[in-house]
């Protein structure tokens, strides 16, 4: 089952399997466990957490340009 | 799904460098311990102090505004709130929205500077009028504004939003192009100048760039996740910010062992050799007899407007009926 997985503040969207770990969706969106946050329903999931199928699922850069 | 090392809550982040899960009460409780240690550490803010804090609408500024308002009762001091609208499209209008309900979610009072009310004109279009980089005006006419209205408010300090990420890498493209003298303005705080300007200081300068933005997000105070459509991302600043990230991932702690360090060298680095004067038509800290704000609206409309600045400054002030300062330690 895919899980729709949008990438804030870029605007992209990326489809992952659901099980995948947050660390690893933070590859796959190019950041790391320093530069990105993953939310789960708007809420700050840890790198173990595994998506599930119905989560509203976000990856947020946190690093700014300056 | 992990557990808060301290009270078995369901946990938001893991702080690597300490080997700890943290729900988020004890993540915002970590990230204003860390905020209060520097600035009892560092001697940032004394009971009495005024501080002006500019915000942009971004999380860095919110997290600094957020914590200062809170420990500001605890340490007994006081906090005003700047926000400039640079007139960058639809970017400044939602910054400024955001940084608006900041401060009135906070309580904080709030002064809004429009750079085209004094000039006349957006920041694209003094860029544009000095055949100059948007980012390079920008700074400049920011850094002017903030520094007037602390003068004007007469605050003992200006606190930025700098976290531990962004003074790494200042310090390290620094180091790279080798201006030393620019990484002794790094440090946790600046001193101020009599009448010519206030000092900065840097509360979020041991929080990591990833907790500023888990503390105002969990504290819930609005913040703009956009950013402005000037930045680079291919920046020197950007590109090492991607690679000091990937090593502290690999050693946990580099970031904070750096700055810590940084704090104590700091008198070690060159300073800056730039005399120190006063700007003739202003009034303010300048390195000519004219001040760089004064010089590039002068070019650009003939006439410097820094003295304008001022007056619509110190009526914005005045406006905000906040009680006299009597035992300022900027006048003594
Ligand atoms: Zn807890
Ligand atoms: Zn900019
Ligand atoms: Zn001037």
């Amino acid at each position: 089952m895919k899980v729709k997985v949008r990438i804030v503040p870029d605007g992209r969207h990326l489809e992952v399997e659901a099980g995948v770990k947050a660390l690893d969706l933070l590859k796959l969106a190019g950041m790391n466990s320093e530069s990105g946050v993953v939310l789960v329903n708007g809420r700050p999931v840890t790198e173990d957490y595994k998506i599930r199928e119905d989560d509203e699922v976000t990856v947020v850069r946190v690093l700014s340009g300056g | 799904m992990a557990k808060c090392s301290i009270c078995g809550g369901p946990a938001v982040a893991y702080i690597r460098y300490q080997k700890r899960y943290l729900c988020d009460q004890h993540l915002v409780e970590y990230v204003e311990s860390k905020i209060r240690r520097a600035i009892s550490r560092y001697k940032m803010i004394r009971p009495g102090y005024r501080v002006l804090v500019p915000v942009s609408g971004g999380k860095d500024s919110a997290t600094v505004l957020t914590a200062l308002s809170k420990l500001s009762r605890e340490l007994g001091f006081e906090v005003v709130a700047l926000h400039i609208d640079l007139g960058i499209e639809d970017y400044s209008v939602k910054s400024k929205e955001a940084s608006m309900k900041a401060a009135s979610k906070l309580g904080v009072p709030l002064i809004v500077v429009s750079v085209r009310e004094i000039t006349g004109y957006t920041i694209p279009e003094l860029a544009r009028k000095a055949r100059r980089p948007v980012c390079s005006v920008c700074g400049l006419v920011k850094r002017y504004i903030i520094n007037l209205v602390a003068v004007e408010l007469e605050a003992d300090a200006v606190a930025l939003g700098h976290n531990a990420d962004d003074l790494a890498v200042y310090s390290m493209k620094s180091f790279i192009t080798q201006d030393l003298a620019n990484i002794s303005k790094l440090g946790p705080k600046t001193e101020s100048i009599q009448g010519l300007a206030v000092g900065r200081i840097r509360p979020l300068y041991e929080v990591y760039e990833k907790e500023s933005y888990l503390y105002a997000l969990l504290t819930g105070t609005p913040f703009l996740h956009e950013e402005c459509p000037n930045v680079d991302f291919n920046s020197m600043e950007n590109r090492l910010k991607v690679h000091i990230n990937s090593l502290e991932e690999e050693k946990p702690g580099v970031k904070i062992t750096m700055l810590r360090n940084m704090a104590k060298r700091i008198r070690d680095y060159p300073k800056p050799k730039l005399p120190i004067s006063r700007c003739r038509h202003c009034g303010l800290l300048s390195s000519g007899d004219e001040c760089s704000f004064c010089r590039l609206t002068r070019r650009i409309t003939g006439q410097p407007l820094g003295p304008r600045a001022r007056e619509v400054v110190r009526s914005l002030v005045t406006s905000l009926q906040l009680a006299p300062r009597q035992d300022s330690a900027y006048k003594s």
